[in-house]
């Protein structure tokens, strides 16, 4: 019997084909959408971050860079004497970065850990993943570093 | 005719945006990290001239006399100096026990200074203080 059919319907497979692709679209676009979102929310962070990092960075050149003694009585500690005779503390731990002199603190926030070192007339900043800051220390390389 | 409605249109245009947006902050943060490693390489051949300048400096003390305003431009190897690199010293001020220095290291639009203290001691000259502005 040959039956002409004008008003043609999907197939149960043409159906389910079609739903595949919708849900395997939706998923696609769903994780980009979330990523996009994780990248707009997390770069403003970052860039803080870095920035914390320049700031607190530029301040350490400058105390190593005159310092006429380096003591590091732990990794997470640095104290570095001046000419003067003053004594500048730099702690690094879980909240951050902070400078103390005298009575007078500064702190950087940063969820960094950061450990220091003493090469010969440099400190090192380690930070995750082996990544070194080093600073130089113009006094001790003149005048002969101990280690 | 049939109107068609524009609602998976106007969808894919918001997830467009929206990855628009995101790939220029990751563009932006990209760039701004690039800008400060090589920052960071060329402050690190700066506090090299920086201490090549002090050494200088000392060494010139034990060699040559001195008198307030003079000074001299450092001859960098050529590697440095196709960078436009210089490094120039000038003598700020000098007394009978003590003398004081200023470095000024450039590599191409990147500046870094030091103020140098030099004390005398019996027969010699001391680096008193290194300074370097923030």
């Amino acid at each position: 019997m040959n039956i002409a059919r004008h008003n043609r319907a999907f197939t149960v497979t043409e159906m389910l084909f079609v739903l595949m692709l919708f849900s395997i679209a939706g998923v696609l676009a769903m994780r980009l959408f979330s990523t996009s979102m994780k990248v707009i929310r997390t770069a403003p962070a970052s860039q803080d971050r870095m920035a914390a990092i320049d700031r607190a960075t530029a301040s350490l050149r400058q105390d190593v860079w005159s310092a006429t003694k380096i003591d590091l009585p732990d990794s997470h500690t640095l104290v570095l004497s001046a000419p003067d005779q003053t004594q500048v503390r730099w702690q690094f731990d879980q909240n951050g970065v902070t400078r103390s002199l005298k009575d007078k603190e500064q702190h950087w926030p940063m969820s960094l850990p950061l450990l220091a070192e003493r090469r010969g007339s440099e400190v090192v900043l380690k930070g995750p993943d082996d990544d070194e800051l080093r600073f130089t220390c113009a006094m001790l390389a003149m005048n002969g570093a101990k280690p | 005719m049939k109107r068609q409605g524009g609602f998976i249109l106007l969808l894919a245009l918001t997830m467009l945006a929206f990855v628009g947006v995101a790939i220029l902050t990751l563009g932006t943060t990209c760039a701004y990290d690039g800008r400060r490693t090589m920052d960071r390489s060329q402050h690190a051949q700066l506090d090299q001239l920086l201490l090549a300048g002090a050494t200088e400096a000392a060494d010139h003390l034990k060699n040559a006399a001195t008198s307030a305003g003079d000074w001299w431009e450092t001859e960098l190897p050529p590697a440095l100096a196709e960078q436009q690199a210089s490094l120039v010293t000038t003598v700020d001020a000098i007394s009978a026990d003590q003398i004081v220095f200023h470095v000024r290291a450039q590599l191409q639009n990147h500046v870094s200074e030091q103020t140098l203290r030099f004390k005398h001691t019996d027969r010699d000259w001391k680096l008193q203080s290194a300074e370097v502005p923030l």
